[in-house]
């Protein structure tokens, strides 16, 4: 299934395929999770904060499906 | 150690040694510590028994990284209360690297319309200089102005036209590392206090030989090394490099925590066109530029230089908060618009904070529809001018708000929230309405704390646990605010607070424990919220307008659940 992911707060960077703007398309396997996506992106799990799957916020345990929009948002910290 | 001492009054300058009283005090600390003590607290803000102390953090000028923080503190024309504003550039460095501990602003001129300028040469002497030909000027012109006549390397503290005017929004202006005034000591209104002691600017050279000598300059350096470490070792520094502090547009919209055409919705449809990944990808394609280094000793970088399409210079730093007060508070997806509003509130000497509110609360009233940036930046060209919409617009949302007899005023202690829902973000509620100094973002930002998935632990649509972790933040952070480390370094805490007690201690040439730490921020919200009570605040002021109890925030559908005796128990003592 394709799946589109963007990353924010420089969490793409260095990332092949990654446009800071647009993100990207991957394939991933029928039943995938999110936890899967980002273990697929190779990213620390704990690099990763809020996730969002078509603009609701969702765990890492939830089931993607084909055409759903990922975003990735790193942790903040600020003032 | 010493504080230099201006009678606006008489116009005469003294030098004093620091009092026993104040030993051990700089930023926060020492400003609203002195104000208590020394400011009747029913004066007239912009009459002659106000002071304006201008404070370096007690660290600042140090070889601790990103320390050059200044507070700014005086009773605010805009709150009523007491007030510090805080504002990175050079200026605290340099004030520092003269050995002075604070720079204390009172009485005012006979004749109103005197204005001067305060020079301190390299060798911490200080001089009034008359500043009659430069009335009027906006900031980036008399800082022009200034450079040619006493030379670039000086830091310039200033008012605008704004401050002139002595209006509620008027910021202070300080020069960033590259002399530019587009550092702001923006909320309170302290640039009208400033103007009405008749000071366009302080001219502070950058040459200073003098700073305080350390205690033990071994143990101070060591653990200024280990500080150090920590930020550059820290996850988000890079982050905060790549996109400023604009970082943060994307996922507290994400969250629905950022308030949208004057706290109508909490998401923006139009958030890509202004997000932080967007900011940096059109400067780095029009040729500006990003991670840069605004203000003295800094480590991260996270200022940066916005130019429009010809590669020209717009403003600079575009930051998170302003993207919001002139973009998402307005509905307004231009991110050039938003970049010329952010240029025009430095040089008119306005907060960007207050302003963009203000604007947002006189499109919700149907003066001009949302979304519209050039409208915006009329209104604010306006302030400038001293048209009547102009003063409107200076004196912040809540003047806005009473001439439209418009009751969707986003403010506390009249002084406007900043770039967090608090319907959305729970914590927040409590720090805007018990902080002494009006909605304040900086004052403790719980705003992680509430998110699970940035490792926060408090349910953010609860009010269990807010009361105590406000409580804490706003006691610690009044603490920072006093040492002079900038909020974003703060990771520099990764190596312990023991580490940052440890520089404070080796100034100090006494043993300062975690519990010293934790008693000067009771002592100091003792003293601010001492003053507050004397200017006739009650717990009645530490509450939010009734917006944020009644009106349901999409898209969660929230409202303020923190009951009055919650809000009330913040301050148990």
């Amino acid at each position: 299934m394709e799946i589109k992911v963007r990353l924010y707060g420089a969490l793409g960077k260095g990332l092949p395929g990654h446009d800071p703007l647009k993100g990207m398309l991957l394939d991933l396997p029928e039943g995938s999770r999110v936890g899967d996506l980002i273990n697929h992106l190779k990213i620390p799990r704990k690099k990763v904060g809020i996730i969002s799957v078509d603009g609701s916020l969702v765990k890492d345990t939830k089931t993607l499906h084909d055409g759903n929009f990922v975003r990735l948002y790193r942790p903040i910290f600020g003032g | 150690m010493k504080f230099i001492k201006i009678d606006m009054s008489s116009q005469t300058i003294s030098s004093t040694d620091v009092p026993e009283a104040y030993a051990g005090l700089g930023g926060r600390g020492l400003t609203s510590i002195m104000i208590n003590n020394e400011v009747s607290a029913t004066c007239d803000p912009l009459g002659p028994e106000n002071k304006l102390i201008i404070a370096p953090g007690y660290l600042s000028g140090t070889v601790l990284v990103n320390t050059s923080r200044l507070s700014i503190g005086a009773k605010s024309p805009l709150t009523g209360g007491i007030k510090e504003s805080n504002v990175g550039g050079t200026a605290a460095a340099d004030i520092a690297h003269l050995g002075i501990t604070a720079i204390i602003v009172e009485g005012k001129p006979s004749d109103a319309n005197s204005l001067y300028l305060l020079k301190i040469d390299a060798e911490g002497n200080a001089a009034l200089l008359d500043g009659s030909a430069y009335k009027g000027l906006r900031t980036y012109e008399l800082v022009r102005q200034l450079k040619e006549a006493h030379g670039e390397k000086n830091s310039i503290t200033c008012i605008g036209p704004a401050g002139e005017f002595l209006l509620t929004s008027a910021s202070i202006q300080t020069t960033d590392a590259d002399g530019r005034p587009c550092r702001a000591a923006g909320r309170g209104g302290l640039g009208a206090v400033m103007a009405s002691k008749g000071l366009k600017a302080v001219i502070v050279d950058r040459g200073g030989k003098a700073t305080d000598p350390l205690a033990d300059a071994d143990v101070y350096k060591e653990s200024a090394k280990l500080y150090a470490k920590a930020v550059r070792d820290d996850d988000f520094t890079p982050a905060l490099a790549e996109l400023g502090s604009a970082v943060l547009v994307a996922p507290i919209n994400a969250v629905g925590a950022f308030p949208t055409r004057n706290a109508r919705e909490g998401q923006f449809e139009g958030v890509e066109k202004i997000t932080g990944e967007t900011m940096a990808e059109v400067i780095k394609k029009r040729g500006g530029i990003n991670a840069h280094m605004g203000c003295a000793q800094c480590i991260i970088r996270c200022s940066n230089e916005y130019v429009d399409e010809k590669g020209e210079y717009v403003t600079s730093s575009l930051e998170y908060e302003t993207i919001w007060s002139m973009g998402g508070m307005l509905g307004n997806d231009d991110l050039d618009s938003i970049a010329k509003l952010d240029f025009l509130c430095d040089d008119i000497g306005l907060d960007t904070i207050g302003t963009g509110v203000a604007v947002a609360v006189a499109m919700d009233a149907g003066y001009k529809p949302f979304g519209d940036g050039q409208a915006a930046i009329a209104m604010v060209e306006a302030v400038a001018e001293g048209t009547e919409m102009g003063k409107l617009i200076g004196n912040g949302p809540a003047a806005v708000g009473k001439h439209f007899n418009h009751d969707r005023v986003p403010v506390m202690k009249n002084q406007s929230m900043a770039a967090y829902d608090p319907r959305a973000i729970q914590g927040m509620a409590v720090t805007y309405a018990t902080t002494p100094m009006g909605g304040d973002h900086t004052a403790g930002w719980v705003v992680a704390d509430n998110l699970e998935d940035f490792g926060g632990t408090l349910d953010r649509f609860s009010a269990e646990g807010q009361v105590e972790n406000s409580r804490n933040t706003q006691l610690h952070m009044a603490v920072v605010d006093t040492v002079g480390i900038c909020d974003f370094a703060q990771s520099g805490f990764g190596a312990g607070l023991d580490n940052v007690c440890k520089m404070v201690a080796a100034k100090l040439g006494k043993p300062f424990s975690e519990d010293d730490w934790a008693a000067l921020g009771v002592r100091i919200l003792k003293a601010e919220r001492e003053f507050n009570r004397n200017a006739g605040f009650t717990s009645k002021d530490d509450r939010l307008p009734r917006m944020f109890y009644e009106e349901p925030l999409p898209p969660h559908n929230k409202v303020v659940v923190v009951s009055d005796e919650e809000m009330d128990s913040t301050w148990d003592f």
